[in-house]
C-alpha cells in the first residue's frame, strides 16, 4: 500500500478561510472514506478525496450544503477514477493478489461489488455507509428518487444472485 | 437472503472498508450529522427500523386488495345493522362536524381505493399560477422548500439565498425577506408567521440545536425568530420529507411522528383545527371516523416496492391526500428504467377518493390545509402550481361512494375513460418491449393496432396505444381466453400480431418479437 506523504492542507492556497479550514478538517477522514469505497482503491482514496476538495473550495461560500456538495463532487470524481483504473485493480484482485482493503469475510461481498455499474455501487455506498435517504441519494446522483430506488433493487438483486446464501 | 440480512452486510463491508482507510492528512473524525440542509444524515438505529417498515409495506403492496364494507355490512353508509338512524350522512356534514367528541354516530364511512401499475390513473391537472426566478447552483438542483398559504398562495424558502418570498394566490411575489435562520419543512401561518425546524446557535435561548421556529414576516421583526421550542429528540428528524410538519388543532404537529405539537401558534387566531390523518401498517388511513383502504398494484417486477415517505395530509375539511409512486421497469436489463409514476391519491371524507398521477417533472413540495402545491425546475425559474384533488372531477359527480364500491384490480374509482378532461396520457412514451401498455408509442404499437383491425376491432393504426387500444386489446384478450389485463407481453403478441410482421426471429424465441420485426 502506498501511504505517501501527503501535505497537511490540499487545497490551492488563497486567503486564509477559517470557514472552510474547519469545514476540511470536519470532512477530510469522511471525504477519504467515500472516495475510498467508491473507487475501491484504498491507495488513491486520498488523492481523489483532495481533488474533491479544491473543487470543493471554488465553490465553498456560493453552495447551500457544502457537504452535500462534497459528496456530489466525491461520487463524480470517483467515477471517472473507477472507469479508468478500476479494471486493472478488479483484474489484480482476480488473480489473487491479496487485497489489504478488507478483512477476508468481506472479500466475496466485496468482489460482487466491483462487478455492479458504478452508479449501483455507488447508491449503495450512499445508503449503507453515509446512510442517506433516497432523496439525497438522488440529489447526489443528480437523478430521480424512483432512479435510486430501481438502482438500488437492481444493485441488491445481482449481490443476491451472486452470493451464495 | 433478504434485503435486510444484505444491507446489514453490506453495512459491514462498508465500515471495515472505512476502518481501514489510510488517512494521513487530517485527524480521524467522521463527519458529524448536517442538519443544513432540507435531510439530512440518518443514524444507523434509524435505518433499520425504515427498512423493517419497508419489509412490511412490501408485503401489504405486493398484493391487490380487494377490500368492501370495514365492518362486513352489505350495505354503505348509515344502513348499519343496529344504527339508531338510516340516514345517510352526508360527507359535508361529517366534515364540518369537526372535532371528535361531535362525530357522527353513524357506521364511519370506508372504502377501498385501488391504483395498479396496468391503468395509469388520469394526469393531476397542473396549472402554474406563479413563476419565480431562482437560479440552482451546482449545489442546489433541488427544489426550493416552501409552504402552502391558506389562500392557496405560498411561501418560498430560498435556502442558497436565505431568504423567503411570499407569493400570493395570483402569483405576485413579494420582496423578499431575509432570513437569519432558515426553515426546513416549512408551514404557512396562520397569521403572517412561518414555522419550521432549523438549527440555532448558542446566541439563541433555546439553541444551539434543532428546534421548531415561528419566523415573522410582517413588521419590524421580519425575518426574526420570534418564537422557539428545543427538539428533544432531534434523530427523530434527521429527514424532513415533505409534510412533515403542518397545521394541528392549537400549533404545528409532526405527522410521521408520533402526532404532537412541536410548536404551539404564536398568532392568536389559529387556524381551524384540522384532525391529522393516520396511517396505519395496513395502508389504512384513517381520519375523523372515515378509513380508506389503499391498495396500489405492482408489477412483480418492480425493483424495490416502494411506500415514499410521505405522511396523509388533510388539505381541507373534508380532503385528505397521500403520495407514493409505483410503477415497473420497462425493459429490466437497462440500467435507468422509466416506469415509476409518482401518484397521489385523493381520499375524500366519504370514503371515496380518486388516483392521480403526476405529470413528469412536477414535484410535490407541500401538502397542508389549504392544497397541495407542485414545482418544477425549467432552466433558473421555478414554476409552482396548485393542486386541489379534493374537489371530484366533473365525469365523476355520480360516482358513489367507495364504501359501495368494490375495486377490482387494474382499475381506480376514478374514470379513466377517454372523455375525462384530462387526457388520458400526459405523454407516449416509444416502447419496443413487453408489455406494450397504455401510454405507449411507436412502430410495435402500430403493429399491435394493425393486428386489432385485422382482428375486427375499431382501433385507429395511429401508434399511440391509448385507451381506445387498451379497450380493444383487453376485448380481444377476453376473447382468446388471455388474461384481459390491457397489457401486449409475450402471450398476446403473438395472438394478436403473429406472423403477420415481418422480421428476423433474432433471439431464437420463436416469435418475432416487437423489437425485432422491421415495422
Amino acid at each position: 500500500m502506498s501511504a505517501r506523504a501527503r501535505p497537511s492542507v490540499a487545497v490551492d492556497v488563497g486567503a486564509h478561510d477559517a470557514e472552510f479550514d474547519e469545514f476540511f478538517r470536519a470532512y477530510y477522514a469522511h471525504a477519504v472514506r467515500l472516495a475510498h469505497m467508491l473507487s475501491g482503491s484504498n491507495a488513491y482514496a486520498e488523492d481523489l478525496a483532495q481533488d474533491a476538495f479544491i473543487r470543493v473550495r471554488k465553490q465553498f461560500h456560493r453552495v447551500d450544503n457544502p457537504a452535500g456538495y462534497l459528496r456530489a463532487v466525491t461520487v463524480n470524481l470517483c467515477k471517472n477514477w473507477h472507469r479508468g483504473r478500476g479494471r486493472e485493480s478488479d483484474r489484480l484482485r482476480r488473480h489473487g493478489l491479496p487485497s489489504p482493503e478488507t478483512s477476508p469475510e468481506h472479500d466475496e461481498l466485496l468482489g460482487s461489488l466491483e462487478q455492479l455499474p458504478y452508479r449501483q455501487r455507488s447508491v449503495l455506498v450512499l445508503r449503507y455507509w453515509v446512510d442517506l435517504s433516497e432523496s439525497d441519494i438522488a440529489a447526489t446522483l443528480g437523478c430521480r428518487p424512483g432512479t435510486v430506488k430501481s438502482l438500488h433493487g437492481r444493485a441488491l438483486a445481482r449481490l443476491r444472485k451472486d452470493l451464495p446464501s | 437472503m433478504n434485503d435486510d440480512e444484505l444491507g446489514e452486510r453490506l453495512s459491514g463491508l462498508f465500515h471495515d472498508m472505512a476502518e481501514r482507510t489510510t488517512i494521513s492528512a487530517a485527524p480521524r473524525r467522521v463527519a458529524p450529522v448536517d442538519l443544513g440542509g432540507r435531510r439530512v444524515l440518518r443514524n444507523h438505529f434509524a435505518y433499520g427500523l425504515a427498512a423493517a417498515a419497508t419489509v412490511v409495506l412490501v408485503a401489504t403492496l405486493g398484493l391487490v386488495q380487494l377490500v368492501g364494507n370495514d365492518g362486513g355490512g352489505p350495505t354503505g353508509i348509515g344502513a348499519t345493522p343496529g344504527s339508531s338512524t338510516t340516514t345517510p350522512t352526508p360527507a359535508s356534514t361529517m366534515a364540518t362536524s369537526g372535532g371528535t367528541a361531535t362525530r357522527p354516530s353513524t357506521a364511519p364511512a370506508s372504502g377501498s381505493i385501488a391504483v395498479s401499475y396496468t391503468a395509469p390513473p388520469p394526469s393531476l391537472t397542473i396549472d402554474p399560477f406563479a413563476t419565480i426566478a431562482m437560479p440552482g447552483t451546482d449545489g442546489a438542483r433541488d427544489l426550493p422548500a416552501m409552504a402552502i398559504t391558506a389562500d392557496g398562495g405560498a411561501i418560498v424558502v430560498d435556502r442558497t439565498r436565505h431568504q423567503a418570498i411570499v407569493i400570493d394566490a395570483t402569483g405576485s411575489a413579494m420582496p423578499a425577506i431575509p432570513l437569519e435562520f432558515v426553515p426546513a419543512a416549512p408551514v404557512a401561518g396562520p397569521g403572517p408567521y412561518l414555522y419550521g425546524l432549523t438549527t440555532l446557535d448558542s446566541s439563541m435561548e433555546v439553541g444551539p440545536g434543532l428546534a421548531a421556529v415561528a419566523i415573522a414576516l410582517e413588521g419590524t421583526d421580519a425575518g426574526d425568530v420570534v418564537d422557539a421550542r428545543a427538539v428533544d429528540d432531534p434523530t427523530g428528524f434527521l429527514e424532513l420529507p415533505v409534510g412533515e410538519l403542518g397545521h394541528g388543532p392549537t400549533g404545528i404537529v409532526s405527522r410521521r411522528r408520533q402526532p404532537g405539537e412541536v410548536l404551539a401558534y404564536v398568532d392568536s387566531e389559529p387556524r381551524p383545527a384540522l384532525d391529522v390523518p393516520t396511517m396505519d401498517a395496513d395502508d389504512t388511513v384513517t381520519w375523523q371516523g372515515a378509513h380508506w383502504l389503499l391498495s396500489v398494484r405492482r408489477h412483480p417486477d418492480a425493483p424495490v416496492p416502494y411506500a415514499g415517505e410521505a405522511s396523509p395530509v388533510a388539505i381541507d375539511d373534508a380532503t385528505v391526500v397521500w403520495w407514493t409512486d409505483i410503477g415497473a421497469p420497462d425493459d429490466p436489463a437497462a440500467d435507468f428504467p422509466g416506469g415509476t409514476v409518482p401518484v397521489l391519491v385523493s381520499l375524500r371524507a366519504d370514503g371515496s377518493g380518486e388516483w392521480y398521477s403526476i405529470p413528469d417533472g412536477w414535484e410535490i413540495v407541500s401538502a397542508d390545509g389549504g392544497g397541495v402545491l407542485l414545482a418544477r425546475r425549467n432552466g433558473d425559474n421555478v414554476e409552482i402550481a396548485r393542486a386541489r384533488p379534493g374537489s371530484p372531477p366533473a365525469t365523476s359527480a355520480t360516482s358513489a361512494p367507495a364504501a359501495t364500491t368494490s375495486s377490482r384490480p387494474g382499475t381506480t374509482n376514478a374514470p379513466v375513460a377517454p372523455t375525462t378532461a384530462a387526457p388520458a396520457c400526459p405523454s407516449y412514451r416509444a416502447n419496443d418491449r413487453y408489455p406494450l401498455r397504455l401510454c405507449d408509442k411507436g412502430p410495435a404499437v402500430m403493429a399491435v393496432q394493425a393486428g386489432l383491425v385485422a382482428a375486427g376491432y375499431a382501433v385507429d393504426v395511429d401508434g399511440y396505444f391509448g385507451p381506445g387500444t387498451q379497450a380493444a386489446v383487453q376485448s380481444f384478450q377476453k376473447a382468446r381466453g388471455l388474461e384481459a389485463d390491457g397489457l401486449v407481453g409475450p402471450d398476446t403478441w403473438p395472438a394478436l400480431v403473429g406472423g403477420a410482421v415481418g422480421g428476423a426471429d433474432a433471439d431464437g424465441s420463436g416469435v418475432v418479437d416487437p423489437w425485432e420485426f422491421a415495422g
